[in-house]
């Protein structure tokens, strides 16, 4: 799997003023690739991670997956693409209300395909250390546990690519190190992950590093990165 | 619709019991007024139109009440005793202008085997008669043999075939079709049959029924022929008559039915644009409330259409439930208000045959429904086209 974005620009207009969130952005990612992306907060992270997510097309240049545009596929074939290939973890997110931990984690293996691989979902659980609470509402849960639901949920469809923003913005230490390790094995299993965070922690796990700063993405060949 | 679709469509029915079931109640109501009033139109057309073609006279001759209204006194349900000269019929025969003329009489038992109230019977000249005849004629083609009657819908006859008034047994040779009114709780007979009921009312020491006089004069007359001119005619002869045409001979019973109508129309309609309204408002708050939630199921791989099929789908399923509910209410309604409509409005009132019934019910299951999902169409090709990244900052 290649992720390509090449010159990737986002812009939003505020009080009648037009700006780039993201400015010009180039961004690659392979295979088994750990891509962290750093960068204070309303540097552009989380626009850049939506656009590679093909959940908000940028106002100029492109993203391609294996290739192919992502902005080009109609509304259909971007969902089950997104669906199917991509496994996304917003910063903000959202259970539905009205379904179990389970029933969640079950609603996005099963929009596309009719079986379910139960035992893949208790596996997540159990390594997310969430397999206490498979039969909780969402409302009984704390944003700890929320998040690691939705890590899940992201997981469920062995994506090829998996784009995290902030995963571990609601958990300890302990927990923060089981996520990261989890997307550091499934890099080695041939997963491309790119997390955008401000725990460091997730840096030891990561082969590339980007900097983030005013809408523009800056590869780190520094203090953070190993390459 | 996707399974999934489905089921999220369901489970959110639940999230909010109340108001899901207040918008069913509302939807219900809507459908219940809006089937009640496609049924009561419906009726009192085809009862004015079976009233019309039965009491197919050009006019009517009746004695003259201070206040009496321009429409055929059965209607009313309160029989005048009040009788017209005896001669009246044969000089209304020769008016020139007049083709036929028959008188009728109207009178009432003072309760009889059959019924637990009184029983209007209507006395007819089967010589003469081209109103209520040819009505009984679909029914029964045989002679009107003395001591038979003809009985209107709504009469219970018991198994012996028979039917006692003033202690005096008549034989029931025929029951009429129903017209929605008065006269489905009439018996008919001919002159025959009449002069023995008076005979049996005198012996009863009951006097109320002028021996010979008419109640009433039908008549058609020549194409050609001037109404006032024939009117002013009678007028002239007889003192304490009354002349009415037939254009006239429904006006207050038209009246009240067009009242009643519009009430009703007005009624249906206001549930229906509250119950649009209460939609519409509902599902606009829930899915402002649930953007961050929809926002969710983008990212996972809900396709737009999806997303619309989930708003669209809780909507259809409230206003469904409702429909279907409304709907059999709306007939319990319309069925049992039947015979309050005949009774005490006084107007006809004849369900229309089965067919249209059903396509009315047809009707009025889907319109609520499509009104109710169209209510929420908009909410949900705005949420179609929810922008996520910006759903998903929001704080819930």
């Amino acid at each position: 799997m290649i992720l390509n974005g090449n010159n990737i620009t986002k812009e939003y207009t505020r009080r009648g003023e037009t700006f780039p969130a993201v400015n010009k952005a180039d961004f690659f990612a392979w295979s088994g690739d750990y891509t962290v992306i750093f960068g204070e907060s309303g540097s552009g992270k989380s626009t850049l991670l939506n656009a590679l997510a093909g959940i908000s097309a940028p106002t100029s240049g492109s993203i391609e997956i294996d290739g192919q545009p992502l902005y080009s596929l109609d509304d259909e074939s971007l969902s089950k693409l997104r669906n199917e290939r991509i496994g996304y973890i917003p910063q903000n997110t959202a259970c539905l209300p009205v379904f179990t931990v389970t029933e969640n984690i079950e609603l996005a293996a099963s929009l596309y395909k009719r079986r379910v691989d139960k035992d893949q979902v208790k596996s997540l659980l159990k390594k997310l250390g969430i397999e206490h609470l498979a039969d909780e509402y969402p409302a009984n849960l704390s944003g700890g546990e929320l998040r690691r639901v939705s890590i899940a949920r992201a997981l469920v469809n062995n994506p090829d690519l998996i784009i995290a923003d902030e995963p571990t913005s609601n958990l300890d230490e302990d927990n923060s190190r089981k996520v990261f390790s989890l997307f550091g094995r499934l890099a080695k299993a041939g997963v491309a992950i790119v997390v955008a965070t401000h725990d460091r922690t997730a840096f030891g796990y990561s082969n590339r590093v980007y900097h983030m700063k005013l809408g523009s993405l800056i590869p780190d060949i520094g203090e953070y990165g190993n390459l | 619709m996707n399974h999934i679709v489905l089921k999220i469509v369901y489970a959110n029915f639940w999230r909010h019991p109340f108001r899901n079931i207040g918008l069913v109640f509302l939807t219900a109501i809507a459908s219940a007024t809006l089937l009640s009033g496609a049924l009561f139109s419906e009726s009192l057309d085809a009862g004015f139109e079976q009233l019309s073609s039965r009491m197919g006279a050009d006019l009517i001759v009746v004695p003259f009440e201070s206040d009496a209204k321009d429409q055929p006194i059965l209607l009313q349900g309160e029989l005048s005793h009040r009788t017209l000269p005896r001669e009246i019929l044969e000089f209304t025969r020769n008016i020139p202008g007049i083709k036929i003329a028959s008188s009728q009489y109207y009178f009432s038992s003072l309760g009889s085997s059959c019924c637990d109230k009184k029983v209007i019977i209507i006395g007819f000249d089967s010589k003469t008669d081209f109103t209520i005849k040819p009505w009984i004629r679909r029914n029964y083609k045989k002679d009107f043999p003395i001591g038979s009657v003809i009985v209107g819908s709504d009469i219970q006859v018991d198994e012996t075939g028979k039917i006692k008034f003033f202690d005096k047994e008549f034989v029931v040779v025929a029951s009429l079709e129903r017209m929605g009114n008065k006269l489905d709780q009439a018996v008919f007979a001919d002159a025959g049959t009449i002069e023995i009921l008076q005979k049996a009312a005198k012996e009863k020491g009951l006097n109320f029924i002028s021996e010979g006089k008419p109640s009433a004069i039908l008549a058609n007359i020549e194409k050609d022929a001037d109404f006032e001119k024939i009117s002013q005619t009678l007028y002239e002869k007889f003192d304490n008559i009354h002349v009415i045409p037939r254009k006239n001979l429904f006006d207050s019973v038209i009246a009240t039915a067009r009242l009643s109508k519009i009430v009703i129309w007005i009624i249906a309609i206001f549930f229906l644009i509250v119950s649009i309204a209460a939609v519409s408002v509902s599902f606009s708050l829930s899915a402002n409330e649930r953007k961050r939630e929809f926002a969710t199921l983008r990212v996972i791989g809900f396709t737009q259409k999806k997303l619309e099929q989930i708003v669209l789908g809780e909507s259809l399923l409230v206003s469904g439930i409702g429909t279907i509910i409304g709907t059999l209410f709306g007939i319990f309604i319309t069925l049992s208000f039947r015979i309050f409509v005949i009774d005490r409005l006084s107007v006809p009132f004849l369900l229309p045959n089965a067919v249209v019934v059903l396509l009315t019910i047809v009707a009025t299951l889907f319109v609520p429904s499509i009104i109710g999902t169209g209510a929420a169409y908009r909410i949900a090709k705005k949420i179609g086209k929810i922008d996520v990244y910006s759903a998903l900052k929001e704080e819930t």
